[in-house]
């Protein structure tokens, strides 16, 4: 950084630019300004959103195991206790994350409004599931639809996967979409599906890809931030 | 004050982790805020393990609001 001597007096005009600081002048004194001090608060928002709750990995895990449990609930013709796997994940969730995370990251309340946009959409985009996935499976003889079979099931994953990304801004959320797209389209081009409802195969890849990239975030995420005694508190 | 602007409550090592300080540098400036009025300590037990939240109080983010709009004022010419 430059000497408090070389800098002109100027008012308030910029003088150096570094990566984290401004150094310029008021009056007859060299201010450092220190970027950080003025920041984008919604960026901040967005990630705090991240850290804490996208960046360990664990629900892709939990979908991960729903999307393989399911695909094998299907297959023993008990898809409609698909609902049950995906009502253990979000319990999990916080449970995992309780254990795991917050020893090692710390624990933050996110802000209420925006958390609030957040789970509107999710809900909205959980209910269109739901109400595409009975459309699919319980209408699926009667509708012209049928005959795309499977694949009208995962595009509406790929579509989840893809909204979850872009209200997340979580760029997996669309790595999954391009998945599962290709999962579900390339068992259809090598015709390895049997039945209009056999979604053994395509699931249960699908649910994997989501598990072992889930996995490895796990993995990365525990190695980079070992547990915290926090000598604050004690 | 800037990463307790983005969130509504965080403990002690959320803000260890992303000020990047020292525990007890962060210890004093937790204090001094605190002593200004600016940060709600809320203390309290999650099983037997003690968890302290801090989060700005209506001082402390009128604060920290006025500081902002003084520099970009500054910045802006």
């Amino acid at each position: 950084m430059e000497s408090e001597s070389c800098v002109p007096r100027e008012w308030a005009i910029p003088y150096v630019a570094g990566d984290n600081f401004l150094l310029f002048t008021l009056k007859d004194k060299v201010l450092c300004y220190d970027i950080c001090m003025h920041p984008n608060l919604a960026k901040i928002e967005q990630q705090a959103f991240h850290k804490a709750a996208l960046q360990d990995g664990i629900i892709d895990i939990l979908c991960g195991l729903c999307m393989i449990a399911w695909a094998v609930m299907i297959a023993f013709d008990a898809g409609g206790l698909g609902g049950i796997s995906f009502a253990i994940c979000f319990p999990s969730t916080l449970v995992l994350r309780k254990k795991l995370v917050e020893p090692r990251i710390g624990k933050v309340q996110l802000k209420k409004a925006t958390l609030k946009g957040k789970q509107l959409l999710t809900l909205g985009v959980f209910s269109f599931t739901a109400i595409a996935g009975v459309v699919v499976s319980g209408f699926a003889d009667s509708i012209p639809i049928n005959s795309l079979g499977p694949l009208m099931l995962g595009l509406v994953f790929a579509l989840v996967a893809a909204a979850i990304g872009f209200i997340y801004r979580a760029r997996r959320g669309f790595f999954y979409t391009a998945c599962i797209t290709t999962v579900f389209l390339a068992t259809r081009a090598l015709e390895l599906e049997v039945r209009r409802d056999d979604l053994l195969l395509p699931l249960t890849i699908s649910g994997v890809i989501v598990l072992v990239t889930g996995a490895a975030l796990l993995a990365r995420f525990l190695s980079k931030h070992p547990i915290l005694d926090n000598p604050i508190e004690s | 004050m800037t990463q307790l602007m983005a969130v509504e409550e965080a403990d002690a090592t959320w803000l260890h982790q992303q000020t990047e300080l020292s525990w007890g540098n962060l210890a004093s400036h937790i204090a001094k805020l605190e002593d200004a009025g600016y940060l709600h300590v809320d203390k309290q037990f999650v099983g037997k393990k003690p968890q302290t939240m801090y989060s700005l109080t209506k001082t402390g983010i009128k604060a920290y609001k006025s500081y902002r709009s003084a520099l970009l004022k500054i910045l802006n010419g």
